[in-house]
C-alpha cells in the first residue's frame, strides 16, 4: 500500500512539472501506452476545433462572443452520442444500453420497498449514481505491464492514466457481465455487476484489489520501468 | 547600319541626333534619285525599320548613344495582326419603329437576333451580372418563338380568310352547349412533308372522344360499359377514348370506331343470363341492398325488439324487415356510413361516423361529460 | 438533437407551474364511477381484487408485470376509451344482443390497459368473463397440438385450454348474470400462419384450432346480456399485413362482417394532461431518478421525444 502510495504521489507531482529530489533527472512519462505507440491519426486536420454542443457552454461562448469566431472556421462533427438533451451524460451511452439501468432501479426499488425507515435512506436507487460509482470504485490506479529485461520478461507495476483506468474498469464490468448463466439476460447480470461494484462488493472490485496487491507485491522492479 | 544598294554604297542612317529618317516620309521617294533607295527600304522587316526610327529617334541629350549589338529577342513572339473584315451594323438599327413587322418575320423561324429590335435577355446569370444578351444565345434559339404571330399579322390573315369561312353557328357558344350538342369528338391529323412523297402513316389514326354523362346510360348500362372498355375510361374527365387505327385507310378507321361506339353502347344496355350470378366478390361497390350486413342488421333489430327497453325507433316500427328498417333514419345513417368506410377506405373521420351511426342503431348513449 | 433556447428562468418557472398538476391520483377505486373529469388520473386496483380476478397469466403483458411488482400495486390511467367503452357495456341487458367493441389504435397506445380497465369494471359488476388475452401468444409459439375429437378436422391446444378454464374458474367464482368476452389482438384469429403443424406437415392456420372457433362462435349476435370487447393489434397479426392499424384492413372482410356492427373505439396517445399525469405517477413510485425528469426542459424533452405516446414514454423513462 505505501508502495501505491509513494507511486501515485511520484505520478501526481510530475504531471505538475516538478520532480521529487529522490526521483531521477528523466521526467516520469504518465501514459504506459507510451512505451507502445500506437498514434491514431485523425481523420480531421489539426487546427479543426472540437464541436462545442453543449447548451449551457454554447450560451458561455455567446456571453464572451467567442460563438462568432466559431461560426466561421471548419468544427469537427459531433458524435452521435453527444446529444444537447437534458439526461446527456457524458460518461455514460444510455442509447447502447438502456436496459441496465432499468434493471438496476428493479433492483434498488425491490430492496427499497422490503426495508426499513432507516434503511431506506441508505439505499441508492439513482442508477445512473450508482454507475458512476460503481466506475469509481473500479478504477485501478497501478496495472501490470510486461517488459523484458535481459532476456526475462518481469511484471512491472506502473501508474495507468484517467483515461485508460476507466476504460479498465468499463471493460472489466462488461466482461464479468458476460460470464453468466445462459438464462439470464446481460442487462440482468450487469446491473447486479453495477450495484455490487458500487457498494464495493463483488466479481469486479475484487479483480482491481487482486491487481493492485500483485502491484504491491512486484514493487522490486518497479525500477525496471526505467532502462 | 550600312546598306548596300547597287553600285552606290549608302549610309541611310543619318547618325546625328534627332534627325528623323527620310524614308518614313512617302514624299521622300518622289524623286528618281531616291529610288536606288528603294530596295533598302524592301529588304528591311518592319519590325527593323520601327526599331531604326526609335533609336534615331531617342534624345541623348548629346551623350554617345551605346550601340546594341545583341539584340534580346522579346520574350513574346510577335503576333500578326489578324486582318477583320469590316461587318455591316446589324438590321433592327436600320429598321423604323412604324414598319409591317409581318414583312420582316412572315413565318416561324430560328431566332435571329438581328433582325429583332428587343432588347431581349434570357439565360442564367451569373453573379452580379445580368442574363446574357441575345447575340449568340443559344437559349434564345432552342426555344419556339412566336414572333410570326403578332396580332397585327394574325388578324391581317384573318381578314384573308374571312371570305372563306361561314359565321361561327348560332346556339354554340358556350363550351356547355358544345358539349351538349356535339358530344362526340373527333381527332384525326394530317401530315405534310417537303419531301418527294406526301404519304405518312399516322395520318390513318382516328380517336373518339366521349363524355359517358352525354351518353345517358343507366346504373347496369354504365358498369358493363366500363367494364368493357377498361383503361380506355379516364375517371377524373368522364371520358372514353377509343383509338382506331388499325385498318390502313382514315375513312375505313372512322367507320371502324363509330361501329365499336355503337357495339359498345347496345352491348352494354343487354341484360345477359349469366348476369345474373353477379356475386359479392365481382361487386364494383359495397351496396346495402343484399348484403351480409343488411341480414346481421336485421336479425339484431328482431332480436333488440323483444328486450325489455329497445331503441326508441324500433318501438314505432310495425315489423322487422329488410324494408321497413331501412326506411329508418338510424339504419340509413348506418348504411350510408357502412358504405362511406368500405368504398373510399377508412380513417378516423369514417370510423368516427360509423361509431356514431352504430350508438344510434343499438340505442347507446354518448359518453356525458360529468 | 436540436433543442430550443433555454427559457429565462422565469418562464421556465411559468411553465412548470402550468405543466404540473398537482396529483396523479384519483381516490375512485370504482371503474363503474369513473367520468370524463377523472380523465388522466390513475386508479389503484384493490390488493384483494387484484387477487380475485387478475391470477395467472397476466392480461398485460410480463413487461407490465415486472413493472406493476417494482411499483408494489396495480395502477390504471383513467382514459377516454375505456369510459367509453364501459358506457357502451352498461347498455347490456336481458334480450339486448351482445355489443361489440374493436379498440383500435397506433403501437403503444394503450390498447389493452383500456381493455384490462374494462374486465375490471365487468368483474367488479359480477359479470362472468372469459378473458383470451393475447390471442396471438397462442399461436406464436410451438405449442402441443392433438385433433379434435368432438369438432371435425379442427385442433386442440390442450395447455391453453387448460389455461383459459382455469383462469375462467377463478375469475368467475361469483354467480354470472352478464357476459363478457375479451379477446386482445383479436385479427390474428382469422389469419396467422402458426408454427405447428400437422401430421402431413403443413402449418396449421389459427382458425383450424378448436379454440379460435369457440371464440369466433361467440361473436355472432344471437346471445344477448353481455358484450363481446377486442383489441385490433397491428403488431399481432402476420408481418405481412402490418400496413395499418385501422381496424377493417386488420380484421380484413371475414372478421369485419363478423363482427358488424360494432363500436369502432379508437385508443389515441396520452393528451397533454394525460401526458403530465404519467409522468409525476412515474415520479410518485420513484420511477423517475434522474433530476433532470422533474425539470420543465426534462420533461418538455420527454414529451418530444417519446410523442407522447405511452409505450414510448415507458421506454425512454426506464433509463432515467
Amino acid at each position: 500500500m505505501r508502495f501505491l502510495q509513494r507511486t501515485l504521489k511520484v505520478l501526481l507531482t510530475a504531471s505538475k512539472g516538478t520532480l521529487p529530489a529522490s526521483a531521477d533527472a528523466t521526467p516520469i512519462p504518465l501514459r504506459w501506452s507510451t512505451l507502445k505507440v500506437l498514434k491514431r491519426y485523425s481523420v480531421f486536420p489539426a487546427h479543426w476545433p472540437q464541436p462545442v454542443y453543449r447548451p449551457e457552454e454554447q450560451e458561455k461562448l455567446t456571453g464572451t462572443g467567442e460563438i462568432e469566431e466559431l461560426s466561421f472556421i471548419p468544427v469537427r462533427p459531433a458524435r452521435s452520442t453527444d446529444t444537447s438533451s437534458v439526461f446527456h451524460d457524458p460518461r455514460v451511452n444510455i442509447q447502447s444500453n438502456p436496459q441496465a439501468f432499468k434493471e438496476v432501479k428493479r433492483i434498488q426499488l425491490e430492496k427499497y420497498h422490503k426495508a426499513s425507515e432507516e434503511e431506506k435512506r441508505g439505499i441508492e436507487l439513482n442508477p445512473q449514481r450508482i454507475f458512476h460509482g460503481a466506475i469509481d470504485n473500479c478504477k485501478p490506479i497501478l496495472a501490470l505491464i510486461p517488459l523484458k529485461r535481459g532476456g526475462v520478461t518481469y511484471q512491472v507495476p506502473l501508474g495507468v492514466t484517467e483515461k485508460k483506468s476507466e476504460w479498465m474498469a468499463c471493460k472489466w464490468l462488461i466482461l464479468a457481465a458476460r460470464d453468466k448463466h445462459r438464462r439470464v439476460h446481460f442487462p440482468q447480470q450487469l446491473a447486479t455487476e453495477l450495484i455490487d461494484a458500487f457498494h464495493s462488493e463483488g466479481r469486479v472490485v475484487k479483480r482491481k484489489q487482486e491487481l493492485h496487491r500483485q502491484a504491491e507485491a512486484n514493487r522490486a522492479y518497479a525500477h525496471y520501468r526505467w532502462r | 547600319m550600312a546598306v548596300h544598294c547597287g553600285r552606290a554604297k549608302h549610309v541611310v542612317f543619318n547618325i546625328k541626333a534627332g534627325c528623323h529618317l527620310p524614308y518614313s516620309d512617302p514624299s521622300y521617294f518622289r524623286g528618281s534619285s531616291v529610288r536606288k533607295l528603294i530596295p533598302a527600304y524592301f529588304h528591311t522587316s518592319k519590325s527593323q525599320r520601327q526599331e531604326a526610327r526609335e533609336v534615331a529617334s531617342q534624345k541623348t541629350d548629346g551623350e554617345f548613344r551605346v550601340l546594341d549589338i545583341l539584340k534580346k529577342k522579346s520574350k513574346y513572339p510577335e503576333r500578326k495582326a489578324v486582318p477583320r473584315a469590316e461587318v455591316m451594323p446589324p438590321r433592327y438599327t436600320r429598321m423604323s419603329i412604324d414598319q409591317d413587322w409581318g414583312s420582316v418575320w412572315p413565318v416561324a423561324r430560328t431566332f435571329h437576333p438581328a433582325s429583332v429590335p428587343l432588347p431581349v435577355r434570357m439565360g442564367y446569370p451569373l453573379k452580379k451580372q445580368a442574363p446574357l444578351g441575345k447575340f449568340v444565345n443559344t437559349e434564345l434559339m432552342k426555344i419556339p418563338n412566336f414572333l410570326h404571330l403578332t396580332p397585327p399579322v394574325v388578324k391581317r390573315q384573318c381578314e384573308a380568310i374571312k371570305r372563306f369561312c361561314t359565321a361561327w353557328p348560332k346556339g354554340l357558344e358556350t363550351e356547355e352547349d358544345i358539349e351538349k350538342h356535339f358530344p362526340l369528338e373527333v381527332i384525326t391529323s394530317d401530315y405534310v412533308h417537303s419531301s418527294p412523297t406526301i404519304r405518312d402513316e399516322r395520318a390513318r389514326v382516328v380517336t373518339f372522344k366521349v363524355k359517358l354523362e352525354s351518353l345517358k346510360l343507366d346504373k347496369h348500362a354504365k358498369d358493363k360499359l366500363l367494364r368493357l372498355v377498361g383503361e380506355r375510361y379516364d375517371a377524373s374527365t368522364d371520358t372514353l377514348t377509343l383509338v382506331a387505327e388499325r385498318c390502313p385507310l382514315r375513312q375505313q378507321n372512322y367507320d371502324y370506331a363509330t361501329y365499336l361506339l355503337t357495339v359498345i353502347f347496345h352491348e352494354s344496355q343487354k341484360l345477359e343470363e349469366w348476369e345474373k350470378e353477379k356475386g359479392e366478390s365481382d361487386m364494383e361497390e359495397w351496396r346495402w341492398e343484399g348484403s351480409k350486413a343488411e341480414e346481421t342488421v336485421t336479425r339484431l333489430l328482431k332480436q333488440a325488439k323483444t328486450c325489455s327497453s329497445p331503441p326508441e325507433y324500433l318501438q314505432s316500427l310495425p315489423d322487422v324487415t329488410p324494408e321497413h328498417i331501412s326506411a329508418s333514419q338510424p339504419v340509413k345513417d348506418y348504411a350510408t356510413s357502412l358504405g362511406s368506410l368500405l368504398n373510399q377506405g377508412e380513417s378516423l373521420e369514417s370510423l368516427e361516423q360509423y361509431k356514431k351511426s352504430v350508438m344510434k342503431l343499438l340505442g347507446v348513449p354518448k359518453l356525458s361529460q360529468s | 438533437m436540436m433543442r430550443p433556447a433555454l427559457n429565462s428562468s422565469l418562464q421556465s418557472f411559468l411553465l412548470g407551474s402550468i405543466r404540473r398538476i398537482s396529483h396523479c391520483r384519483t381516490s375512485q377505486a370504482d371503474p363503474s364511477c369513473h367520468t370524463l373529469q377523472d380523465e388522466g388520473l390513475f386508479y389503484t386496483i384493490p390488493e384483494d381484487e387484484m387477487k380475485d380476478f387478475f391470477q395467472g397469466e397476466p392480461l398485460w403483458g410480463r413487461e407490465h408485470d415486472k413493472q406493476r411488482k417494482t411499483f408494489q400495486e396495480m395502477s390504471l390511467m383513467v382514459r377516454r376509451p375505456a369510459l367509453e367503452a364501459i358506457n357502451c357495456l352498461k347498455q347490456a341487458r336481458p334480450g339486448f344482443p351482445s355489443l361489440h367493441l374493436v379498440l383500435y389504435g397506433r403501437d403503444g397506445a394503450g390498447k389493452t390497459m383500456s381493455l384490462v380497465n374494462t374486465i375490471h369494471f365487468a368483474l367488479k359488476n359480477k359479470w362472468f368473463a372469459i378473458n383470451a388475452g393475447l390471442c396471438s401468444y397462442w399461436f406464436k409459439f410451438k405449442w402441443e397440438t392433438a385433433p379434435s375429437e368432438t369438432m371435425e378436422g379442427l385442433y386442440n391446444l390442450p395447455m391453453m385450454g387448460v389455461q383459459l378454464l382455469a383462469q375462467i374458474k377463478l375469475q368467475n367464482a361469483q354467480l354470472l348474470c352478464k357476459t363478457l368476452i375479451t379477446v386482445d389482438g383479436v385479427n390474428n384469429l382469422w389469419y396467422g400462419r402458426t408454427q405447428m403443424k400437422k401430421l402431413d406437415k403443413s402449418h396449421i392456420h389459427s382458425p383450424e384450432f378448436s379454440l379460435s372457433q369457440l371464440l369466433l362462435r361467440s361473436f355472432t349476435n344471437d346471445w344477448s346480456n353481455g358484450a363481446v370487447v377486442v383489441t385490433v393489434d397491428r403488431l399481432a397479426g402476420q408481418p405481412d399485413r402490418r400496413e395499418s392499424y385501422m381496424p377493417r384492413y386488420l380484421l380484413g372482410k371475414e372478421g369485419f362482417e363478423k363482427l358488424d356492427p360494432f363500436i369502432p373505439i379508437h385508443v389515441g396517445n396520452y393528451t397533454e394532461r394525460e401526458f403530465y399525469s404519467c409522468v409525476n405517477y412515474y415520479t410518485d413510485r420513484l420511477w423517475l431518478q434522474n433530476p433532470a425528469a422533474q425539470t420543465p426542459e426534462g420533461q418538455k424533452e420527454l414529451e418530444f421525444l417519446s410523442g407522447r405516446n405511452p409505450r414510448d414514454l415507458k421506454t425512454l423513462c426506464d433509463p432515467l
